[in-house]
């Protein structure tokens, strides 16, 4: 079970001429099997966690762990959700679930990867779209082949970057719901949630971060074993929702990417 | 009269009902019987076979009427018949029943249709020595262009050098090469070899550095986190991106191609489509020219046919 840490990180990227520092002396343990939430404005340095945690960035300064490792690279022990159009369009839905099988664990033949992609699709609910293409389904069937396609790398830590953003709020609600099912169902996963949304957060997470550009500004533990679907009706869960909500009120936004 | 009138338009309403037979449908058939009559028509020049003409005009027929049968479109497909009896028609009145026309500049259809059954052999066999130039020079483009394209599109450092370069290259018209790259590779062969790798390669690696550039950086992150080796990077990832982009720019780059073909066949060929026109122009033969002319449409649009087959039956995705 991977634990991942953040030591004293910064990171900068140079913007045509400028450097911009878009994260500054930031530390964060995040524990084994720990579903988090990083919160906060656009342009706040969330998504640039993220990035830092799948090894697709390199901090400046400063080193990011994962079980006591420092991250070298991408690698299958991480999977990741992006908002939108990371499914490979040249292939169907079910050969992308395929290929991310076969690609992350070679002993597994082909008739049993496909049989496996086969329920995984079936679990997030488009076993119907298998045989179709990225651009015949809609943004919410996208999500979901995206989101099977991470379960089929079966890494330890799934990163999420805003993976509902586009969709709409019904259907956002849904897939909220099925991911936590899926959630309780592969105990032990270590998962990272991008969000600007708090009642996504609030639903979702164990641990939620909020960060303001460069910084984390506070966190905020759930409590376990709570009833998600009712967030609204308990005291507590306000509480935290309000204090949220002030923050965002009080920070800025952030430098867009 | 009043009568007549309704009748019409009963029947103009029927038609609108059945759908098959429309006016376009009729006029063009109209039209083939009078290309017909106007051949069978004895007139100031007499040809010495009308056989061939005949077979050409029912060969026209049968493919309209298999395009009007299986496409959609018909109208269209009815208008592009009825405009090319037209032309049949007006070359037909024209230059054998009246005789209007320029006897030695304007040949008559009969000869013009025989030389296909006259020469069969030489035409073959300059469709070959052009079919096999054509794709030793445009298949070495192709795949150099994309394999170069692909590093040179992947690498920024890289881009930023050799973009410009392609950029500035790619529109100097290949075929100003012809002269000097005969003179310098001394044989035409190889200079007109040259001549099209050089018209495709340049627009060819374009297109490719702009594609591979063009990536979604989600993409090639989605397949960083999956681990893959470069091969399969290239293999899985890569190439089956590029591919539709490859096939659907043949559909310009072919035909172009074979315009930098013919025009370099005129210059200093031995064989070929455009010499075979170039020399009997020479020789003042206008009947075998507009044969030959007649010949590099049929092969061009053939070779558009099977690119847009090839499209249809393998691509099958879109962003």
């Amino acid at each position: 079970m991977p634990s991942i840490s953040f030591k004293g990180v910064d990171y900068a990227y140079v913007d045509a001429t400028e450097t911009y520092l878009a994260l500054e002396d930031v530390s964060l343990e995040i524990r084994d099997g720990e579903f988090l939430c990083l919160v906060g404005h656009s342009g706040c340095g969330k998504s640039t966690m993220l990035n830092l945690i799948a090894g697709l960035e390199h901090p400046t300064r400063g080193e990011i762990l994962i079980d006591g490792a420092p991250v070298e690279g991408p690698g299958p022990d991480r999977s990741i959700v992006f908002q939108n159009y990371s499914l490979f369009p040249w292939q169907t839905a079910l050969k992308n679930v395929v290929f991310a099988l076969r690609q992350t664990n070679k002993q597994v033949g082909k008739a049993e990867a496909e049989a496996r992609a086969r329920e995984l699709l079936e679990q997030v609910g488009v076993a119907d779209a298998a045989s179709r293409y990225p651009s015949q389904l809609s943004g919410g069937m996208r999500q979901r082949v995206a989101i099977a396609r991470a379960l089929a790398i079966d890494a330890p830590i799934m990163l999420l970057d805003e993976p509902f953003g586009a969709l709409d709020p019904m259907i956002r609600r849904r897939l909220q719901d099925m991911l936590l099912q899926l959630w309780e169902g592969s105990c032990c996963k270590t998962a990272v949630f991008v969000t600007h949304d708090i009642d996504e957060a609030l639903i979702l997470a164990d641990r939620i971060v909020f960060m303001e550009p460069k910084h984390i500004v506070k966190t905020f533990d759930l409590p376990a074993g709570r009833d998600r679907t009712a967030t609204e009706d308990d005291p507590a869960m306000r509480a935290i929702k309000e204090e949220v909500l002030e923050l965002f009120e009080a920070t800025e936004t952030g430098r867009e990417d | 009269m009043a009568d007549l009138a309704e009748t019409q338009q009963e029947l103009a309403k029927r038609e609108k009902h059945e759908r098959l037979v429309k006016p376009s449908f009729i006029i063009a058939n109209v039209l083939f019987v009078a290309t017909l009559i106007a051949i069978a028509v004895p007139g100031k020049v007499v040809p010495k076979s009308s056989a061939e003409f005949y077979a050409a005009v029912v060969l026209v027929e049968c493919l309209f009427l298999w395009r009007y049968l299986a496409g959609g479109r018909k109208r269209s497909t009815c208008n592009i018949a009825s405009v090319m009896w037209v032309l049949f028609i007006a070359w037909e009145v024209a230059a054998t029943d009246l005789k209007v026309t320029h006897p030695v500049l304007v040949p008559i259809p009969e000869n013009v249709f025989a030389v296909y059954t006259r020469i069969p052999d030489e035409l073959a066999r300059n469709v070959v020595s052009s079919m096999t130039l054509l794709c030793e020079g445009f298949l070495t483009s192709l795949v150099i262009a994309t394999i170069v394209g692909l590093f040179v599109g992947w690498l920024p450092k890289v881009r930023e050098t050799v973009f410009p370069i392609a950029k500035v290259l790619a529109p100097v018209p290949a075929i100003v090469f012809t002269p000097y790259l005969v003179m310098l590779l001394h044989s035409f062969r190889a200079a007109a070899v040259m001549v099209i790798f050089l018209g495709i390669l340049w627009p060819t690696l374009m297109n490719t550095i702009l594609r591979v550039q063009g990536l979604d950086r989600r993409i090639v992150d989605s397949a960083k986190m999956m681990g893959l080796s470069t091969p399969t990077m290239i293999f899985r990832v890569l190439l089956p991106y590029l591919y539709p982009t490859i096939v659907t720019g043949l559909k310009v780059q072919l035909p172009a191609a074979m315009l930098m073909l013919v025009m370099a066949e005129m210059y200093g060929a031995s064989s070929g489509l455009g010499y075979f026109v170039i020399n009997y122009t020479n020789y003042g033969n206008y009947t075998n020219v507009v044969a030959g002319i007649i010949m590099v449409g049929i092969v061009v649009t053939i070779l558009d046919c099977l690119v847009s087959l090839l499209i249809r039956k393998t691509v099958k995705w879109s962003e």
